[in-house]
């Protein structure tokens, strides 16, 4: 029992983190129909400016506020000098681009902060909760708790603010969206912005339990995709649950199974997904726009 | 616009022909012959990418694949390096094809991620099913390449060999560009409304052309292992997917000869700059960003220029150096 | 009465929510020019999709000379000689008038890809086939001049005739013309009345127009169907149509 509720707990952890990961994804997805594929280089650049932070002598918390803070810019930076600027070019272009700004950003933090694995010092120190005998770590809850804030932020923005209502309407039609006075490019900027955001958010939570360094980028953000389509492309909840489910199943096969393979499992989940249901578990059965 | 076979096909070959002349030595040689490997990939995922409009970041895996399949094949089960390869090539057709299956049937680029994921997935395996293909190490011990019993062993000989397999290649992809199934990409492309209207069964030609394409990166895999007898899944990893990727891109995308001028050079990066190891991703990120935002036409539009600048200087009539 | 090429019947879309066309039926006569016409966000590409494939339906079905075509998907439907031209131009970039005008005949030949790729003699043969009708599709509309040139570099009403050619290169039996006189001015609008007509002739065409220029409806087609609001409210001669109260109703937004 006590193994279980562990591997269901390291699941959920690391599932919400993956889930942060696909709502990223999901964003950017719903406003421009680019997969990004830097959305995993955003996670990785979160996690390891923080851990920079720290090491030129910042509190964790600045180190943190700082990570997130300086990762959002560079979202932001990226759709405004290297996406924009493509104007009405083929999507082809720009998912390239987006596979060039993930390049860029590894081989960057690879130069800068070294090749080495890193770790960040978990939010509440190392001293272990207890739940029905099983050892759970506190910086699970901490991630469980944020990753539900910003799921809870995410809605009040969308259901409650100008901007968010914008947005959704951009995603839904951009072409009716910008006749009713919405700048579609404003509304671009913001979901890269968003989706960076929440991409270091995830960064910063999963290192202390995972660790990282300039290459983990790739994986993340493949598993954050799986998630995604996991719960069916541009549904926000859908990416959220799909991210919680992918993490489950891939502590239970760590633990259970093997660990070598564990990476394995996530990625046979998205291939088995586009096989049999393209549409996401929690997708609508229409799959014109997907 | 028909794409001149001279041009497409056998000015690119004449010139590769030369290159062990214009560089001698059997280092270079060795360089030469993993460039026209790297090539064959290119040709490809020209169509494929700059055609057909859809990325693939597997196909470093599909090579692997290939390459373990005939090297277990050759010595796990004894069987002639002709059939071991046969075999590799086959099973990554089939591979590819049940992969290419459900993931073309939706629009968008769901088949970045599908592939980039078999793509990891074969690597996770390369490197962890020790017994079957020697684990991290690397598999050792391939028998050479050999046809009917001739082996192939000399460097020169087998560079021969590798151009003349790619000329079939680019001949091959020049015919299907010049072919309606060649409009039938570049429209659905462009729009895949108008391609269905006029009868193009989109998910079916986007199909062909990714296992076409798997097809010649599978044949590459296997040339590459019985051609270096080792190898090992670092090889075959994520990187040396975008490297592909890379090489298209800068070739100018829909040019084949671009694609095959582009594969030559990011090979020869390594060789020129002593830091690569350190500065590839970077390298390679700042080509695709480069490229895409300024030289959308990359060599092939240079190629292009040059040719018409020759032209002029000729006197030549117009419209002869048309680019492919 | 004439053969029926095309039957809809009770045909329904539905968009999330919005229900686009409602127990829509309509007969289109073979030979004939069938214009559908209607206030905006009546329906009128929402059923031309229906009909090319393009948008599948909820309920309803369609027949293609008594054949059901409601689940082919629209590359099949295009073999069996349906092609159509889009409101807003779908011209590629990069490529010349005569390849996109050629696109137009890949649906009437069925070749193996091997036959492509070792460029067969009888690839040779369907690749000079299909040539010939882009050639004769391009004189036919007037534009065998600018075969050459990159085809969205045209003007808007020389795109409009690219359309039209790689429509007719295929040799359909039916056409579907999405608003073909969009942002052209008066003389291109009255050559193209002219161009549709002699193509049905030539082409032994049957035409499926929307269109919003009136005197262009008025002069070319043989029926005239109105959707109102995904319903057919009307559908008779020309002449008939302009009379009918509820149409008037319809297009100056009174109820009926």
């Amino acid at each position: 029992m006590a193994p279980l509720i562990q591997y269901l707990m390291g699941g959920l952890t690391l599932g919400s983190t993956y889930g942060l990961t696909a709502l990223g994804f999901t964003l950017i997805w719903s406003a421009t129909g680019i997969v990004n594929f830097a959305q995993g280089e955003f996670v990785m650049l979160g996690g390891m400016l923080a851990v920079a932070g720290v090491a030129v002598g910042l509190s964790q918390l600045w180190a943190i506020l700082l990570a997130v803070a300086g990762t959002t810019v560079v979202g932001a930076m990226v759709e405004r000098t290297m996406i924009r600027p493509l104007g009405r070019r083929p999507v082809l272009d720009v998912v390239i681009v987006t596979l060039g700004v993930a390049m860029v950003v590894r081989g960057l933090v690879m130069l800068f902060l070294g090749k080495e694995t890193h770790v960040l010092e978990p939010f509440s120190g190392h001293v272990p909760l207890r739940v029905f005998g099983a050892a759970i770590m506190a910086q699970g809850v901490w991630v469980l708790a944020t990753a539900a804030a910003v799921v809870g932020g995410l809605k009040v923005f969308f259901s409650a603010t100008l901007e968010g209502k914008a947005m959704q309407a951009c995603a839904h039609d951009p072409v009716a969206a910008s006749l009713v006075g919405i700048s579609v490019p404003r509304m671009t900027l913001l979901s890269f912005a968003l989706s960076a955001l929440l991409g270091a958010v995830g960064g910063v939570l999963i290192t202390p339990i995972t660790m990282t360094s300039y290459d983990v980028g790739i994986l993340l953000g493949l598993k954050g995709f799986a998630a995604c389509v996991l719960g069916g492309l541009g549904s926000p909840l859908g990416a959220m649950a799909g991210g919680i489910l992918l993490g489950v199943v891939e502590s239970l096969t760590a633990g259970y199974l093997s660990s070598a393979y564990k990476d394995a499992v996530a990625l046979v989940v998205l291939l088995a997904v586009l096989f049999f249901r393209p549409t996401g578990l929690f997708g609508p059965r229409d799959v014109t726009r997907v | 616009m028909r794409r001149p076979f001279w041009l497409q096909v056998a000015v690119p070959i004449a010139v590769m022909g030369l290159l062990p002349l214009v560089f001698p030595g059997s280092y270079s040689l060795t360089v030469l012959i993993l460039s026209v490997l790297h090539a064959m990939h290119a040709v490809g995922l020209c169509l494929l990418v700059g055609h057909a409009g859809q990325i693939s970041l597997g196909h470093g895996g599909f090579y692997g694949l290939a390459a373990y399949t005939s090297a277990i094949l050759s010595v796990r089960y004894a069987l002639p390096v002709e059939v071991a390869m046969a075999g590799g090539v086959g099973l990554t057709v089939v591979v590819a094809a049940l992969l290419g299956l459900p993931t073309l049937r939706l629009r968008g680029h769901a088949l970045a991620m599908a592939t980039l994921g078999l793509g990891i997935i074969l690597n996770i395996l390369f490197t962890e099913a020790v017994e079957l293909t020697g684990g991290p190490s690397g598999f050792v011990g391939i028998p050479r390449l050999s046809f009917a019993g001739v082996v192939v062993d000399r460097d020169g000989a087998v560079y021969g060999l590798l151009v003349a397999v790619l000329g079939a290649m680019m001949a091959l992809a020049t015919n299907i560009l010049n072919s309606r199934v060649g409009r039938a990409l570049r429209t659905l492309h462009g729009s895949e409304a108008a391609a269905e209207a006029m009868g193009v069964d989109v998910a079916q030609a986007k199909r062909v052309v990714f296992v076409l394409s798997a097809g010649f990166s599978a044949l590459a895999g296997v040339l590459y292992a019985h051609y270096l007898t080792f190898i090992a899944p670092s090889s075959f990893g994520f990187l040396f997917s975008v490297e592909l990727i890379v090489m298209v891109v800068l070739g100018g995308m829909t040019s084949i000869p671009g694609a095959v001028a582009g594969a030559f050079l990011v090979t020869w990066l390594p060789e020129v700059l002593r830091a690569f190891e350190n500065v590839e991703s970077l390298l390679f990120g700042i080509i695709l960003l480069g490229c895409i935002r300024f030289f959308p036409q990359g060599l092939a539009g240079a190629g292009a220029s040059v040719g018409r600048w020759i032209g002029a200087l000729l006197r030549c009539p117009r419209g002869e150096q048309d680019r492919g | 009465m004439a053969e029926v090429l095309l039957a809809v019947r009770g045909v329904e879309v539905r968009f999330g929510g919005l229900l686009a066309l409602n127990a829509v039926d309509l007969v289109v006569e073979a030979g004939s020019i069938h214009a559908l016409i209607g206030p905006n966000g009546a329906g009128k590409t929402t059923l031309l999709g229906v009909i090319s494939g393009a948008v599948w339906v909820q309920q309803g079905q369609l027949e293609l000379q008594g054949v059901d075509i409601t689940r082919l998907p629209a590359h099949r439907r295009a073999a069996l000689g349906v092609r159509r031209t889009f409101q807003h131009v779908e011209i590629v970039a990069g490529m010349t008038v005569f390849d996109t005008v050629a696109v137009g005949a890949h649906g009437s030949h069925d070749l193996p890809l091997w036959q492509s790729l070792l460029a067969t003699p009888r690839s040779r043969r369907v690749e000079e086939a299909i040539a010939k009708a882009a050639a004769e599709a391009l004189e036919f509309v007037g534009l065998a001049s600018v075969a050459d040139r990159e085809a969205c570099t045209l003007a808007l009403g020389q795109q409009r005739l690219v359309e039209l050619a790689r429509a007719l290169a295929g040799r359909p039996r039916l056409v579907l013309l999405d608003e073909p006189a969009a942002g052209l001015n008066m003389a291109e609008t009255a050559a193209l009345g002219e161009l549709i007509l002699r193509a049905r002739q030539a082409y032994g065409l049957t035409v499926v127009l929307v269109e919003h220029d009136m005197d262009l409806v008025m002069e070319v087609s043989d029926q005239v169907t109105v959707l109102c609001f995904g319903e057919v409210i009307a559908s008779a001669s020309p002449a008939e149509v302009q009379r009918d109260p509820r149409v008037v109703a319809a297009y100056l937004g009174g109820s009926t």
